[in-house]
């Protein structure tokens, strides 16, 4: 839980940009209300189901869970930025996203 | 006259024990820094020095059983020379990623779906069209 509790860390540096966070997991819902308590300032997704993450392949081949995987939409729901790290070891830090905001779909 | 003075006891049991214990260090050094780096510092990038500093450890660890051969040595040696071994291959082959080859491209409208937020309540594509920019992250769970 260290990549959302650094991410609700700069919930008022993404607010400024006018940015929504979500975090996306495929645990039960009950699961993810807990999650969601510990993170207010995130948008937690419950998708137990998948329906998300099949829509955008989160879930590589042969794997059972999302890969880490970060998607950036502007504010017409046009994707602008795809990040999928080489190691599953590997997080964006919330600088580096906020700079992927700052880049690729500036709101402010 | 006189002899050549011969190693005693001592002598012949600390040959070595710089670099022995130099190893153990550095052995332990790469767990525990790799715990302040996520637990601490929470900065999460692959712990390739982790790699490096036990590969180091188990040469200075291995230079003093050519010193040495003691039991002890041996067994610390052999522990963490397997210890090493997995630490390459966890970071080189068991966490490698596969490219991302999904239907999300940059340009490209988000692809349709419908699923549902913590609190129950409906999320499709179309709330992503409302002026705000999103960023999705996928994540794996408890870490």
């Amino acid at each position: 839980m260290v990549e959302l509790g650094e991410l609700e860390a700069k919930a008022e540096e993404f607010s400024k940009r006018n940015t929504q966070v979500f975090a996306i997991s495929i645990e039960n819902q009950e699961t993810v209300k807990g999650t969601q308590e510990k993170f207010p300032h995130l948008k937690l997704v419950a998708d137990a189901d998948h329906k998300l993450s099949d829509a955008v392949k989160a879930v590589p081949t042969d794997e059972v869970v999302n890969a880490p995987t970060t998607i950036l939409v502007d504010g017409k729901g046009v994707v602008r930025w795809v990040f999928r790290p080489d190691s599953y070891l590997r997080r964006l830090s919330p600088e580096e996203v906020l700079a992927a905001v700052d880049e690729y779909a500036p709101t402010r | 006259m006189t002899t050549a003075l011969q190693p005693t006891p001592l002598a012949t049991r600390s040959r070595g024990r710089l670099f022995f214990w130099l190893g153990i260090a550095l052995c332990l050094a790469a767990p525990i820094i790799n715990f302040v780096q996520i637990q601490v510092m929470k900065q999460l990038f692959v712990p390739w020095y982790a790699a490096v500093l036990l590969t180091v450890g188990v040469a200075l660890l291995l230079y003093a059983v050519t010193r040495r051969a003691g039991v002890i040595r041996v067994i610390f040696l052999g522990l963490f020379a397997l210890l090493c071994a997995f630490e390459w291959l966890f970071l080189v082959v068991l966490t490698k990623l596969p490219a991302y080859e999904g239907p999300a491209r940059t340009g490209e409208k988000m692809p349709a779906f419908a699923t549902t937020l913590a609190d129950g309540r409906p999320l499709t594509d179309k709330d992503l069209t409302q002026g705000q920019a999103s960023v999705l992250v996928f994540y794996r769970g408890r870490w």
